[in-house]
């Protein structure tokens, strides 16, 4: 047998598990779901084909659909450049070479460990609530918080302060590629009269490009399945102004049933996140720069 | 940083004032980081009127365990033991799975040169993008089909193929980092890929198999929508989806035990968080840049 044969062999037997799971569990389900898409399939009667009729439901007669998209949406462009932002300062500012700086990390990830689940929903939202200790503190500046869940203006906008606490993991990230930019760059710049501010837009970022692009597709792609949190805190109102696209998708699922309806939804969602994936990809021609090894 | 002659600062006294000006920002920043957790634990260990005083009461009146104790055996028939240890079960397969089955399929995608390869790997890569929600329904009347609902069988068996693209990508760069120095040496002595693999590889890359299992306790052990979609049985319910349920039954009423629980489901987290914080930092260095 040629050795190349062999290799290829031991190569398709090492990566079997994860192929097989592809087929498995990825592949086979996501044609299943392309079918259920045209069907008015709800588990219990047969198979029952509807064509295009779903979607046509959706796009041109669900109002819930048009507001959770919305609200989705809405919250992907607040969420984003905030969490990209805050781990890109804080990044920054810990790179700084001070004493402390693993003290300083630490506390400004541990948030991301806990992630977005059920405790810290729960958490937020006592904190968040009328007489919680949020609005408590900002009593002490004179301000008077409103009632952040309950308030359909302000409670999308509390559920993305509330996601964007956790932006530790992306710092960690920027961190990791802040290292990776040589000091002699900032020196040389420094000798030429750049302020820290210059040396920040002209140095820094451009060389951090691609990890912002990293950071920005990944939480992109994370915020369009906004759930656990709208699940938990506010169940998608109220006046459904914190209905998210997925937490609409499971009530049709799993609480109506209406499976071929949410399939159809599914496939949208996922036609939206990558329509908006690759116009950043597009984008990234203008603005990410790669450093030629 | 130049200074100029009408400036009245040395250049030592404005790096000082720029370090401390920095060290401000960051210390503020902590605080508020910080904030939302003080507040929970110092309220779980608060007569639950003291709660909702206004202005924050940091330091109780009384320490008191009473919301440790309501929240524990909060909910009828069932005390939180049950669902740490479902918790605990699930995550340890998911785990030790994950861990497995991914360096696994990344020695072979790192060490073996098949053909494909590279295109298989561009195709991992791209199911990193894909929602879950397209598979979710379909996975969802399959496992229903054969009666696997509410088992613990939908939570875990991913796990054994892999356990992700994620997992998968970073052992893999991992890998392509270790030299194939002693792969070749290994080779030359007679063994085979398995036993390299066995051998050598894996006793090599326990840091980033400790990352590995780490990022999946996490996830796994925080997951919510896949407990809450199949699990129908309380008695198998994970701490999250028990949580949730607490919130439904006794959360008007039980505020303090509703946030002691919370706490208390946030410790293993921390936990693990703080002893094994080095893994968590590399195992992203490892991913997020190079790739």
């Amino acid at each position: 047998m040629k050795l190349q044969t062999k290799e290829n062999i031991y190569g398709y037997i090492f990566i079997s598990p994860w192929l097989i799971g592809f087929i498995l569990l990825s592949i086979g389900p996501m044609i299943m779901s392309i079918v259920f898409s045209f069907t008015d399939y709800d588990y219990f009667k047969p198979l029952n084909f509807i064509g295009l009729e779903n979607y046509r439901q959706i796009i041109f007669h669900d109002d819930l659909f048009h507001k959770s998209l919305t609200v989705t949406l809405r919250y992907v462009m607040s969420y984003v450049p905030l969490r990209v932002g805050l781990a890109l300062l804080v990044a920054v500012l810990l790179n700084q070479e001070i004493r402390g700086m693993s003290f300083y990390r630490t506390i400004y990830y541990m948030p991301s460990i806990l992630g977005s689940g059920v405790a810290v929903s729960v958490m937020w939202r006592v904190l968040l609530s009328r007489d919680g200790a949020f609005n408590a503190v900002l009593s002490i500046f004179g301000i008077e918080g409103p009632n952040w869940l309950a308030n359909p203006r302000t409670a999308s906008f509390a559920i993305v302060i509330m996601s964007c606490w956790a932006f530790g993991s992306a710092m960690v990230i920027f961190l990791a590629g802040l290292k990776g930019i040589p000091k002699e760059l900032y020196e040389a710049a420094a000798v030429d009269g750049a302020t820290p501010i210059r040396q920040f837009f002209s140095i820094t970022l451009p060389l951090l490009s691609p990890v912002i692009f990293f950071n920005v597709v990944m939480s992109i792609i994370n915020s369009f399945q906004v759930f656990t949190q709208a699940f938990i805190m506010t169940n998608g109102g109220p006046l459904n102004s914190t209905r998210f696209y997925v937490l609409y998708l499971y009530q049709n699922a799993f609480q109506y049933f209406r499976m071929g309806y949410a399939s159809a939804l599914a496939w949208i969602l996922f036609c939206i996140i990558l329509i908006f994936t690759l116009l950043v990809f597009k984008s990234s021609a203008f603005w990410v720069h790669y450093q030629s090894m | 940083m130049v200074t100029s002659i009408k400036s009245p600062l040395t250049r030592k006294q404005r790096k000082g004032l720029k370090l401390a000006l920095v060290h401000l920002m960051l210390i503020a920043g902590a605080a508020i980081m910080l904030f939302p957790f003080a507040w929970l634990v110092s309220s779980t260990f608060k007569p639950v009127n003291e709660i909702f005083a206004v202005p924050v009461k940091w330091i109780p009146s009384t320490i008191t365990l009473d919301n440790y104790i309501s929240g524990w055996t909060g909910l009828p028939g069932y005390s939180f033991s049950t669902f740490f240890l479902n918790s605990i079960q699930v995550t340890s397969i998911v785990v030790i799975a994950t861990v497995f089955s991914s360096s696994f399929v990344a020695y072979g995608f790192s060490r073996i040169n098949f053909k494909g390869r590279n295109f298989l790997f561009l195709l991992l890569l791209s199911t990193m993008m894909i929602p879950g929600q397209v598979t979710m329904i379909p996975l969802y009347i399959l496992f229903a089909k054969v009666n696997l609902v509410d088992t613990y069988w939908p939570l875990t068996l991913g796990a054994f193929f892999g356990g992700g693209a994620f997992f998968i990508f970073m052992l893999r760069q991992f890998y392509d980092s270790v030299p194939k120095d002693l792969d070749d040496s290994a080779r030359i002595d007679g063994c085979g890929h398995f036993r390299i693999y066995w051998q050598i590889i894996l006793p090599l890359s326990k840091p980033a198999l400790f990352s590995a299992g780490v990022f999946s306790f996490i996830w796994t052990y925080n997951d919510f929508m896949t407990p809450l979609i199949y699990l129908n049985d309380v008695k198998k319910y994970t701490v999250p989806v028990a949580l949730r349920m607490f919130v439904d039954n006794a959360g008007k009423s039980n505020w303090g035990g509703l946030l002691a629980m919370s706490l208390v489901g946030m410790l293993p987290s921390i936990i693990i968080f703080f002893s094994a914080q080095r893994y968590f930092i590399e195992g992203i260095a490892t991913t997020g840049l190079k790739g």
